[in-house]
């Protein structure tokens, strides 16, 4: 029988990637006690101990306004940009110190000027990859006595009145050990979740899925919806990556393109080019050469030097060892790319949970940060530099609210209801597997999801997944533990997709990502809104528009309708 | 199965490395060996492999078959097709 186990702390982090380790020891510093819980094993779990390799960094001295000028998005909130990048300076430093191996020449910290965006341009290098950086991080992390729980699946939060959606706050959260099957309880003051991007739960490789990991399934945006926080931005949840046709892995994008990578056709001829790769037009021009029938597109390091070639390995090793490894030489070899299809992802297109630029929520007691979160408005781009300053942020706001809060005791009654919630589909037999309920979703990618998309078939992707959570959740089962964080990861991520796709149904317009035929004119007279989502009393989504503020932080455009980039010539 | 993980019972110790690294829980230990207990929850990070410390793992990941590759190009010609007119 799983036993249920209970844990008592100030400030609870939920995830293992850059925003909750920065969370976790930013609370350190206000001297409360905090406790880590992480769905794999903090170090080595999540997005980030992943990532490409590089961290975009500012350094004293830099011109700031060449930061942020590439960012003329509307959504954006230009002063907490130019605040959030003063910050990954900071951060650049603490790292260091915290262990992190930067590229370094005479004891300094190298940047390259990156060709990708160029919405960060300067970028710090890690010796030993993504691994080496978190596992850095996860060091420091322990050295400062934070409480870490690993392969403990959060599921959902606890609120003051025992309610979801609550009218009162957030006091901790409730999970399950994924191989033991215990239940885990932490009752806390504040609750910060960092559990990284919404992924299609454990996809077939490659085919327009997003890279790993595959197991970042929206887990904390689905439960701080089902708590009553309001998500934001949802409908740009596809964030218009590239990435290898074949393979899981990341596509090292910024790394690649920082050293002279080339996209090219299947006549050989170079996509997208110029001195710099911007990453939406490389993502729109894949997609135009694929649906005119020039595919495969290719990913071309061949003319690389062989210096070059060396530190892009070196930096980004996990993608360069899929590439070796699976028979192509990148020094040779052009290897296939795609692009992702809608409503997955969300790591650059600012869709998350609805946070203030401090990494507060809509609900008391609940922060967020990283790709969970919206960025705060601070930049659709989550990078992981964006990622690490809204844990700091998020880290220092959730530790002042824990030292001012009161005790709070948890209802039993909601710890009993969602213990049985969460193990039921371990309880059943027969029914229906992960598995199938996987593979009817991804039928659905490819049919009726396409990069461009119409009233008619939102409509119908509207109806499919409906029925896949209403036919199928119910009956999913699970045949352990391991098997419960699939089943459970699955639900939450068509929880999210749900939204998305209702968000975008809603957008009546084309407008970054959300690429629609039926309107291809960038609506500014009418769109120049934020979308918002929220539980409504009887489970049904309630979407609601607000305007972007007209004032300093905000770069309006004029007020007319312009054919959205994809849609011209 | 799009990843396949070696693990060498010889040269393991079951120190549990690998099965601490892996973000999937694809590993385990069974009387002091690591095996691969849910490989088809693979992801191909060569976390496992770049943690053992005696080298034990080796981490295969592998191109798609001629017939993966048509079916991907002619899934990405429609997934990509659309009708500025409409």
């Amino acid at each position: 029988m799983p036993q249920t186990i209970e844990h008592e702390t100030d400030v609870v982090v939920i995830g293992g990637g850059v925003a909750a380790a920065c969370a976790a020891i930013k609370a350190t510093e206000a001297g409360v006690r905090v406790t880590l819980v992480d769905k794999g094993f903090f170090g080595r779990s999540g997005t980030s101990a992943l990532a490409s390799g590089v961290f975009q960094a500012y350094m004293e001295g830099d011109d700031l306004d060449r930061w942020v000028k590439a960012h003329t998005n509307p959504m954006v909130n230009i002063t907490a940009l130019r605040n959030g990048i003063k910050v990954t300076g900071d951060l650049l430093q603490n790292m260091d110190q915290w262990g992190v191996k930067w590229i370094k020449n005479e004891g300094k910290i190298q940047r390259v000027d990156m060709a990708v965006g160029p919405l960060f341009p300067v970028n710090a290098m890690m010796a030993e990859g993504g691994p080496q950086f978190m596992m850095a991080l996860r060091n420091e992390s322990l050295r400062r006595g934070i409480d870490v729980v690993n392969r403990v699946m959060v599921t959902e939060l606890l609120t003051s009145d025992g309610m979801h959606p609550t009218n009162g706050r957030v006091i901790g959260a409730i999970g399950f050990d994924t191989i033991d099957g215990d239940v885990h309880v932490f009752k806390a003051k504040s609750t910060i979740l960092c559990t990284g991007p919404v992924h299609i739960p454990y996809p077939k490789a490659g085919g327009g899925f997003h890279g790993m990991p595959i197991n970042c399934t929206g887990d904390g945006v689905a439960a701080a919806y089902r708590a009553g926080a309001e998500l934001s931005k949802m409908e740009f949840l596809a964030g218009w990556g590239v990435i290898p046709a074949e393979f899981y892995s990341a596509p090292g994008l910024e790394m690649g393109a920082g050293l002279g990578v080339r996209f090219i056709n299947d006549e050989g001829t170079e996509i997208a080019g110029g001195d710099r790769i911007r990453r939406f037009r490389l993502a729109r021009s894949v997609i135009r050469e694929y649906g005119e029938g020039r595919g495969p597109i290719y990913m071309d390091a061949t003319g690389l030097s062989p210096e070059s070639m060396r530190l892009y390995k070196q930096v980004v090793p996990i993608v360069l060892n899929t590439y070796e490894r699976s028979g192509y030489d990148p020094s040779r070899d052009p290897v296939p790319f795609v692009t992702m299809l809608p409503f997955q992802s969300g790591t650059l297109g600012g869709a998350g949970i609805r946070v203030s630029p401090d990494g507060s929520t809509t609900l008391p007691g609940l922060y967020a940060a990283g790709n969970t979160s919206d960025g705060g408005f601070m930049g659709l781009a989550q990078a992981l530099n964006l990622c690490a300053v809204g844990g700091w942020y998020a880290g220092a706001e959730s530790a002042a609210w824990a030292k001012t809060c009161a005790e709070t005791g948890v209802v039993q009654r909601q710890v009993d209801r969602l213990t049985l919630d969460t193990l039921e589909p371990l309880e059943k037999s027969g029914a229906t597997d992960f598995a199938s309920t996987r593979d009817e979703l991804e039928c659905l990618y490819g049919t009726d999801i396409t990069e461009v998309l119409n009233a008619a078939r939102l409509e119908r992707i509207v109806s499919k997944v409906g029925d896949i959570r209403n036919r199928l959740v119910p009956l999913m089962t699970a045949s352990d533990p391991h098997d419960l964080a699939k089943v459970l990861g699955m639900r939450n991520f068509l929880q999210c997709m749900e939204i998305s796709v209702l968000a975008a149904q809603r957008r009546t317009e084309s407008r970054g990502n959300v690429l629609r035929e039926d309107f291809p004119y960038m609506d500014n007279e009418n769109w120049l809104k934020y979308t918002f989502a929220k539980i409504g009393g009887n489970g049904i989504p309630e979407l609601f528009d607000e305007a972007i503020p007209e004032d300093e932080d905000h770069r309006m455009p004029e007020r007319k309708k312009v054919l959205h980039p994809f849609f011209r010539n | 199965m799009n990843v396949k993980v070696n693990i060498d019972q010889k040269l393991c110790t079951g120190c549990g490395a690998c099965m601490d690294s892996c973000p999937t829980d694809v590993i385990r230990i069974k009387e002091l060996k690591a095996y691969v207990k849910y490989g088809e929850d693979c992801q191909g990070c060569f976390l496992c492999e770049f943690d053992c410390p005696v080298d034990a793992i080796y981490v295969q990941p592998r191109r798609y078959t001629e017939t993966e590759r048509k079916a991907l190009l002619a899934r990405l010609r429609r997934t990509c097709h659309f009708n500025p007119q409409l």
